[in-house]
């Protein structure tokens, strides 16, 4: 899955639309279940491959939370810090094991950010979907 | 008095952490695992990406929470995370694996801080799939270093095994914490 460039650039290009068009949003990474980047914009600092391993970390983690405390499932998660705020969540694809993570900075608005992260996540699913019946 | 143990199961990718926590523990396994992308680096489908979470009382009511951490180096920050927590490490090597013996040269260095401080068990698995190194090339590897550890061959289903090999681990911790002033 890693090696298929349609897929990459399919993620690729939600990813870019998704960070020009929300308020606040510098960075932005599509990545593997186990901890590998599909596609990512990213600012300069950030290195794509850590964050990749530390997103799919944190995700497996508030899952296992979430089922232990018998909350159902997990939607996504926050990281609120001084400078800004970090989500990641799940990309409905059953083919595929993908998540999304948004690195926004404080002139975003959370719910702002939230609703265009899952509708991106919806739209990179739904994509995986056309090209598998296809 | 029964005291309370945090273990860090570490090792490379496949060398059978989470099976090993999960022979042993007395509680449902807190898992996180994804499904293996990097089939050329191993084979299995499912690899853990942040940690296993397992209990197990001893026979002397001690009881011991034992962290199993992903195997691949990318998660290396889940090793300083939880290595701090650890008063003891059962590192776990594949024998089947390209190079046993450079990661053990590579693990004994990366967790050096908890070596240090604290005790440290090898176990070596699928030694039924490949005899070699065997165990005294293991010793004598560990003899060059300057190091005398248990090393044990095991399979990592076995619970009677596993457990002996935490048995070793948690008698050196307890033996390291009456000798430390």
């Amino acid at each position: 899955m890693n090696d298929d460039p349609h897929l990459r650039q399919a993620c690729q290009q939600q990813i870019e639309t998704l960070v020009q068009q929300t308020l606040g949003v510098v960075s932005a990474s599509v990545v593997s279940g186990d901890g590998f980047e599909v596609a990512s914009l990213l600012r300069d600092d950030i290195s794509g491959d850590k964050l990749a391993a530390m997103a799919s970390s944190l995700l497996a983690l508030s899952e296992a939370v979430v089922q232990e405390l018998r909350m159902n499932s997990c939607r996504n998660i926050i990281i609120e810090s001084d400078r800004g705020h970090v989500v990641a969540l799940r990309i409905p694809a059953s083919e595929h094991e993908l998540l999304l993570c948004v690195l926004c900075n404080d002139s975003a608005s959370l719910g702002a950010v939230l609703f265009a992260a899952r509708s991106t996540a919806q739209d990179i699913g739904l994509g995986l979907e056309q090209r598998a019946d296809a | 008095m029964s005291q309370e143990y945090i273990v860090l199961v570490a090792g490379p990718m496949g060398a059978g952490k989470t099976t090993a926590i999960a022979a042993l523990s007395e509680i449902p396994v807190v898992r996180t695992e994804a499904r293996n992308t990097d089939l050329a680096r191993h084979s299995k489908a499912l690899t853990t990406v942040a940690l296993d979470y397992g209990e197990i009382t001893l026979s002397g009511h001690d009881k011991v929470r034992l962290y199993g951490v992903p195997g691949q180096d990318r998660f290396d920050f889940m090793w300083k995370i939880l290595e701090r927590r650890a008063l003891g490490l059962m590192l776990l090597l594949d024998n089947a694996a390209p190079d046993p013996i450079g990661d053990l040269d590579r693990y004994l260095k990366v967790f050096a801080d908890l070596d240090q401080r604290g005790a440290m068990v090898i176990g070596v698995t699928r030694t039924d799939v490949n005899p070699q190194p065997d165990t005294e090339t293991y010793n004598e590897r560990l003899r060059e270093s300057g190091r005398v550890l248990p090393v044990f061959a095991l399979d990592a289903r076995e619970p009677r095994q596993v457990c002996t090999l935490l048995g070793t681990l948690v008698a050196l911790v307890e033996a390291r914490a009456t000798t430390v002033v």
